[in-house]
């Protein structure tokens, strides 16, 4: 199915990890850019982790949905701004973490999530538009 | 008053994206219980509406930590 959350989750770290690779290469070859790359990839590490735990959240509550068992799910904010709050903590501890790069790579599965969605909308609107 | 300021970013976030998030999963829910075979559309739609809106607590509560520290 096109529209699978498996296929957008491979995409999305597919993505990533072309990103992450870009970010080494600037930490070898650019060492005053070291921690800034560094952050990134902090960031989006925590971002893909944070990432994967939602949508194993949304497939459990899918699946008691279909079930129709009753369970309640809850999607697990508490663990992902934990997550994020641990990053954070990193980036104050160690110097070799630049904070805005780690922040700004927080957000980087939301941030391509957007505009594959975006993307993926104008598209669907040109065809129906030819259509 | 960084506390206070702390606790109204923290607070504020997680009010509004309590709202949205309500009404992503009951709409989710609500679709999915009428259409199964539309599951994966809708827990795409879902994953892609519930990122986004989280997004606003997570910088709130990333912005209260540093108050909260004084970074």
């Amino acid at each position: 199915m096109k529209d699978d959350l498996r296929t957008h989750m491979h995409f999305v770290f597919r993505t990533a990890l072309f990103f992450m690779s870009f970010c080494l290469l600037v930490w070898a070859f650019v060492p005053q850019w070291q921690p800034v790359a560094a952050g990134l990839v902090l960031g989006t590490v925590i971002s893909l982790i944070n990432a994967r735990l939602l949508a194993y959240k949304i497939e459990l509550m899918t699946k008691h949905v279909m079930e129709n068992t009753g369970k309640r799910v809850n999607l697990g904010f508490i663990a992902r701004a934990s997550m994020s709050i641990i990053g954070v903590m990193v980036c104050l501890k160690f110097e070799q973490f630049d904070l805005m790069s780690a922040v700004c790579g927080l957000f980087y599965v939301q941030a391509v999530t957007l505009l594959k969605g975006l993307i993926s909308a104008a598209n669907n609107n040109g065809m129906h538009g030819k259509g | 008053m960084e506390y206070l300021a702390a606790a109204i970013a923290v607070g504020m976030g997680a009010f509004g994206a309590g709202i949205g998030n309500g009404m992503i999963v009951s709409k989710t829910v609500e679709g999915i219980s009428r259409q199964p075979e539309l599951r994966g559309a809708l827990q795409t739609t879902m994953f892609i509406g519930v990122g986004i809106v989280e997004v606003v607590p997570l910088i709130g509560a990333v912005l209260a930590f540093l108050m909260f520290f004084n970074a």
